[in-house]
């Protein structure tokens, strides 16, 4: 795959880098379409009333003056998960790529990493009886595809790719927008980021212009 | 006007849908039971054989019997509970659970000893100090196990994260484990001891009582979340069980009478009001688990 495919996400290991996949969602571009949501439970079979990756929405305003802003949501991937850690059997592991993923063979249901993931990510998969979440596709990367809800994303809100290679559309999108990190304060470090995440917490606080000051107390309140 | 959510699909929310529910609730407070009890017959055992022979025994009992009953609640509560056995030898050193569990079993292996030094067995009676300092290092890490696992979850959750979660349980444990061989020895038509464990638990019932207003204190003044938190413990869904279980029936009632026994001094104190009181002080503890494990998931997320 070349540097200017489409569907190009980054170098593989070698040349003595180490791959980190990321993903970086446009705010901008989101439409709120669910298409990612759909894709997902369709490419993973994710059963009925549980979600890997969904679409929150926030309306801000009063008829007719009302806007709507969505914000995608997944697992974080983060660089130092709290689920890692707490996992008693070593199920839930980070890969040397950076995808958090769970092995369901080793899966207890103790449910530690529910209790410790800081972005309610994880559920109880009914049908295995083990942890859930997003595994960034793993089993598409590895085939050089790309996640399902990238792939199907209508406003191309998501850009996935290799975080750790300086020429790859993620590193460069990382590099020439503002991004944020979901609740940065728990140390967790997402390798998942947003731009225009300000207007979304705008619209969750009422239509006051600077998040100045307040962002570490909205974050706290589950908003960013 | 602040922004209204009008979708979101929320995995655990509110008090019917969170990770860790009843059965965690009773696990903690039967482990809290096991750690407090073996510390309890540990401390009498070396201060006074002869004069605490009955708490000494009542307590090596209670601690294996809490563990006989904890273990299964804990395995059951689990969703793959046939892979239990896989936590023994894949267990992951940064995850609290396996050492609560590698503990636990630690704590059932000595309070089984100590039975046995109870009832006087020659084969164990050399070894008492090893089995007692063992043991009790045990029993001092069950019990820290069951406020680390909330603990660790690092600022995921309000209440759980700040440190005073962890003092709290331990105190938790030590009161749970002298009420309960309060109640066994009183129960037992036994008075000898009691007012000494009646006066331990005078203080450390005050402790309970200080630490549990400093971590709601501590949760009012801080992040929003923790504040939600607190609101739905002082005054929200949970409150009928703070007040009413925690406070009222755990706390202040104890406390009250407990210092009234310890100010009255000299005479043993009644085996019934003794155990009553120790029943009360087990509702309350309960009640206090319940607050702090549900308190911590009841507020949604995201």
């Amino acid at each position: 795959m070349e540097r200017d495919d489409q569907h190009y996400v980054g170098e593989k290991e070698g040349a003595g880098r180490k791959v980190r996949w990321g993903m970086v969602v446009d705010l901008r571009r989101c439409i709120g379409c669910h298409a990612c949501s759909v894709a997902c439970k369709a490419e993973n079979d994710v059963p009925v009333g549980v979600y890997r990756a969904w679409v929150k929405y926030v309306d801000k305003g009063t008829y007719p003056n009302v806007t709507r802003h969505f914000l995608p949501r997944l697992c974080n991937h983060c660089k130092s998960p709290s689920c890692v850690r707490v996992c008693p059997t070593k199920a839930t592991y980070k890969r040397g790529d950076g995808a958090v993923v769970v092995d369901n063979d080793k899966c207890i249901g103790c449910r530690s990493c529910m209790t410790a993931c800081p972005y309610d990510a994880r559920f109880l998969n009914a049908v295995t009886k083990t942890a859930d979440k997003c595994t960034f596709c793993v089993h598409r990367i590895e085939k050089g595809l790309l996640p399902a809800c990238v792939q199907s994303c209508l406003g191309r809100a998501r850009i996935f790719g290799d975080l750790n290679d300086p020429g790859s559309e993620i590193s460069l999108y990382v590099g020439r927008n503002p991004v944020k990190q979901l609740k940065p304060s728990t140390g967790n470090d997402p390798s998942v980021f947003y731009i225009g995440l300000e207007e979304y917490v705008e619209a969750m606080r009422g239509g006051v212009t600077s998040i100045a000051g307040t962002e570490g107390a909205l974050e706290q309140k589950g908003v960013i | 006007m602040n922004g209204m959510v009008s979708y979101n699909v929320p995995h655990f929310f509110g008090e019917g849908l969170v990770p860790w529910g009843m059965l965690i609730v009773v696990h903690f407070f039967l482990s809290g039971m096991a750690a407090g009890s073996f510390i309890a017959s540990a401390a009498a055992s070396y201060l006074d054989d002869e004069r605490y022979k009955k708490i000494a025994a009542a307590g090596a009992y209670l601690a294996l019997l809490s563990i006989i009953v904890d273990v299964p609640i804990l395995i059951l509560d689990l969703d793959r509970p046939f892979r239990f056995i896989t936590l023994l030898y894949r267990g992951s050193v940064t995850a609290p659970l396996t050492w609560g569990v590698w503990f636990l079993i630690g704590l059932g292996l000595f309070s089984l000893l100590n039975i046995a030094l109870q009832r006087g067995v020659e084969a164990v009676k050399g070894s008492k100090a090893l089995i007692l300092v063992i043991g009790s290092v045990c029993a001092v890490g069950v019990s820290a196990y069951t406020a680390v696992a909330l603990n660790v979850a690092t600022n995921a959750r309000p209440l759980w994260s700040d440190g005073a979660v962890i003092p709290v349980f331990m105190v938790a444990s030590a009161t749970t484990g002298i009420a309960a061989v309060s109640l066994a020895v009183s129960l037992s038509g036994g008075r000898k001891g009691l007012s000494s464990l009646n006066a331990a638990n005078a203080v450390l019932l005050l402790f309970q009582l200080a630490l549990v207003a400093f971590m709601l204190i501590t949760a009012s003044t801080s992040s929003p979340l923790s504040r939600e938190a607190a609101g739905v413990i002082l005054s929200g869904g949970l409150s009928l069980v703070f007040w009413i279980g925690l406070v009222t029936i755990g706390l202040v009632i104890p406390v009250i009478v407990s210092w009234s026994n310890v100010l009255a001094k000299g005479a043993e104190p009644k085996a019934g009001t003794t155990a009553l009181i120790s029943a009360m002080v087990l509702v309350g503890v309960l009640a206090l688990r319940y607050i702090i494990v549900y308190g911590g998931q009841i507020i949604p997320l995201t």
